[in-house]
């Protein structure tokens, strides 16, 4: 075994052993209740104005991804969104490519929970699949501007803000188990007792 | 009780007696298709922590995103691609030098009517043309696959579209896709299987059905679908890779919506910047300047698309302050489109060729607009920043639109340069490698 090869394989084994790391820490710290502020837009936000098709095939770390975030939505969302703050939108979000980037950079720039009254399906799946938790409700367009202070509560179903309390239903289970297992990679490996 | 296509198949191959829309049911599919993308899903694969893929044969790889590489990350994607299909032994490959996936597949009889499925990549809704239930999933579900053979589906509810009634001149398929988006919205089938039905949607050919299931995902739909028929079964003499038995919907089944469609009233149709559901006729945007038309991508590519463009093209020039890029499905479209001296008559009139693939449609090489510019393409999204200039304009149209705007330099209605379509067919019918196209 070449001195490079040997490199390879240590660098490949460390690197698995930190994504276990990752994963493991995500699960036991999975909060119950976010806090932030709103980041609010409009109906059929698309894929390529959530992560840039151009990127798609040469950005490949999901921080370098992070930094791509709603670059042709929202020139102001890299530089200052903050964990646990939320996106709030009309219908039809994440609709086009299947690109599971744009459900990844915005989960890495720590975006706690996406709202909005519907999801294109694909996007609902990379949702689930990356543990970004994606809720479906009508009711809180109204009710939060951009920039608003919002708590979300997963175990009660709250969405809570200065125009009051709106309640979601809960999680269906099987989707639920794979967003606390940290999404589809830990939940498959925890199926296959690996 | 009588169910839907959707129902049916999901049911056979969960090993269910029966399912209701909103249920998750769990299967294996016959076709799990990756891309360019199969390097960034074999990396995913890695972390599951398999060595070995469940079934190697599940698998088709297609190389087509950004065909050849134009750079070195791209030629690395490509070449870790190979190095894995060898390691795990897939024998569905496809390099570059084929065309885009959603062709390749469909020329190579990987779309059979009555099986599943998937691909990572949101058009795979196309191989509904062939009546199987396809629906686009995300890398991660791929490399699951790859491990675990298993993907998730909710039992969709399923509309019905009827289509009746012929085509006006100048009108298209596209056309009728565009008019349909416009009228129940990019998220009008949100979730649910669409189903093409009607007198009208049998007499459509291979190609076209291609195209209106493509179109399907454009109106949020999870799968499109035409009940196969003899059409489809003769395309698939001699080349079908498996067996199959078709699935059709029971009478009386239900459905969430029906929508009727005759495609005698409808005109030829564009999508304006930047939805795709931004929809109008023709008439309202004709006289608009473009700097460049593009005819290609997964929705209009193929012979048929691009006999419609030579004939506009034949003995004309394109508009001297307009570029016109033409990428051909697929090799076998190409070898065709030169045999029957269409690429000829593109290079003649002042366009350019390009490889088979996907080229500027999602803005990775090959005709990226600079900015202030306006595209007119006959591809099937125009969102901002889609062809890779946020500060450019995308309009969506059919080959015909597309041909003649091309010629004038500005948004053209198809009547100003009409073709001759029994001429187009007899030429058509002499097609070597490709099915032919009727109409």
């Amino acid at each position: 075994m070449t001195l490079d090869s040997l490199s390879a394989k240590v660098n490949y084994f460390y690197c698995e052993l930190l994504y276990v790391q990752k994963q493991y820490k995500r699960e036991k710290t999975m909060e119950k209740v976010i806090k932030g502020h709103v980041w609010k837009y409009g109906d059929d936000i698309n894929t390529d104005v959530i992560f840039p098709g151009k990127y798609t095939y040469t950005v490949n770390d999901p921080v370098e991804m992070g930094e791509k975030a709603l670059e042709d939505l929202d020139a102001d969302f890299v530089g200052k969104v903050k964990p646990g703050d939320v996106i709030i939108a009309g219908k039809n979000f994440g609709c086009g490519s299947s690109r599971e980037q744009a459900a990844v950079c915005i989960r890495v720039k720590g975006i706690g929970a996406v709202i909005a009254s519907s999801f294109s399906r694909i996007y609902f799946r990379n949702g689930v699949n990356v543990g970004l938790p994606l809720i479906t409700s009508c009711e809180v367009q109204n009710a939060f501007e951009h920039g608003d202070e919002i708590e979300i509560d997963f175990e009660k179903g709250e969405i809570r803000g200065k125009n009051g309390v709106f309640t979601f239903p809960p999680f269906n289970d099987f989707f639920f188990g794979i967003i606390k297992a940290g999404g589809l990679i830990p939940y498959t490996r925890k199926r296959l007792g690996i | 009780m009588p169910k839907t296509f959707s129902e049916k198949i999901l049911a056979k191959y969960s090993g269910k007696s029966e399912v209701v829309p909103g249920e998750i049911v769990e299967v294996t599919p016959d076709v799990a298709m990756s891309h360019d993308n199969t390097a960034a899903i074999s990396k995913t694969f890695a972390k599951i922590g398999v060595d070995k893929l469940f079934d190697p044969d599940i698998h088709v790889i297609v190389l087509d995103h950004c065909v050849p590489a134009a750079n070195a990350t791209f030629a690395q994607n490509h070449k870790d691609i190979r190095e894995f299909v060898k390691k795990q032994g897939i024998k569905n490959f496809y390099d570059i030098n084929n065309g885009i996936c959603h062709q390749v597949l469909a020329e190579n009889g990987h779309c059979l009517p009555g099986s599943v499925m998937t691909g990572s990549d949101s058009h795979t809704t196309t191989y509904g043309a062939f009546g199987a239930f396809a629906a686009g999933v995300t890398r991660s579900e791929t490399a699951v696959i790859m491990a675990t053979g298993k993907i998730w589906f909710r039992v969709p509810e399923t509309m019905r579209i009827q289509l009746t009634g012929q085509f006006n001149s100048g009108v298209y398929v596209k056309d009728l896709a565009l008019a349909i988006m416009g009228k129940i919205r990019a998220d009008g089938a949100l979730y649910r299987a669409v189903e093409f039905d009607g007198s009208a949607a049998h007499k459509f050919s291979v190609s076209e059905r291609l195209t209106l299931c493509n179109m399907a995902v454009e109106m949020g739909a999870k799968a499109g679908y035409v009940p196969p028929d003899e059409t489809i079964y003769d395309f698939l003499k001699g080349i079908a890779k498996r067996e199959y038995e078709p699935v059709f919907s029971d009478e009386g089944c239900e459905y969430i919506e029906t929508l009727d469609m005759n495609l005698g009233e409808l005109e030829p149709m564009i999508a304006c910047p930047h939805t795709v559901d931004n929809v109008k006729p023709v008439s309202e945007v004709s006289g608009e300047n473009v700097e460049q038309v593009f005819v290609g991508s997964c929705s209009n590519a193929r012979l048929d698309d691009l006999a419609i463009l030579a004939h506009v093209l034949r003995n004309r020039k394109i508009d001297s302050d307009t570029r016109l890029i033409v990428i051909p499905a697929s090799s076998r479209v190409m070898i065709d489109a030169m045999r029957l001296g269409y690429i000829d008559t593109v290079l003649s009139a002042g366009g350019t060729i390009a490889t088979p693939g996907c080229g500027p449609c999602m803005g990775n090489h090959m005709g990226v607009p600079a900015s202030g510019e306006k595209t007119l393409s006959t591809s099937n999204r125009n969102f901002k920043g889609r062809m890779g200039n946020p500060e450019s304009e995308v309009f969506l149209a059919s080959p015909h639109t597309a041909a003649v705007t091309a010629v004038t330099g500005k948004i053209s209605d198809p009547g100003e340069i009409p073709v001759d379509w029994e001429m187009i067919n007899e030429e058509l019918s002499n097609a070597v490698l490709s099915p032919v196209i009727t109409r």
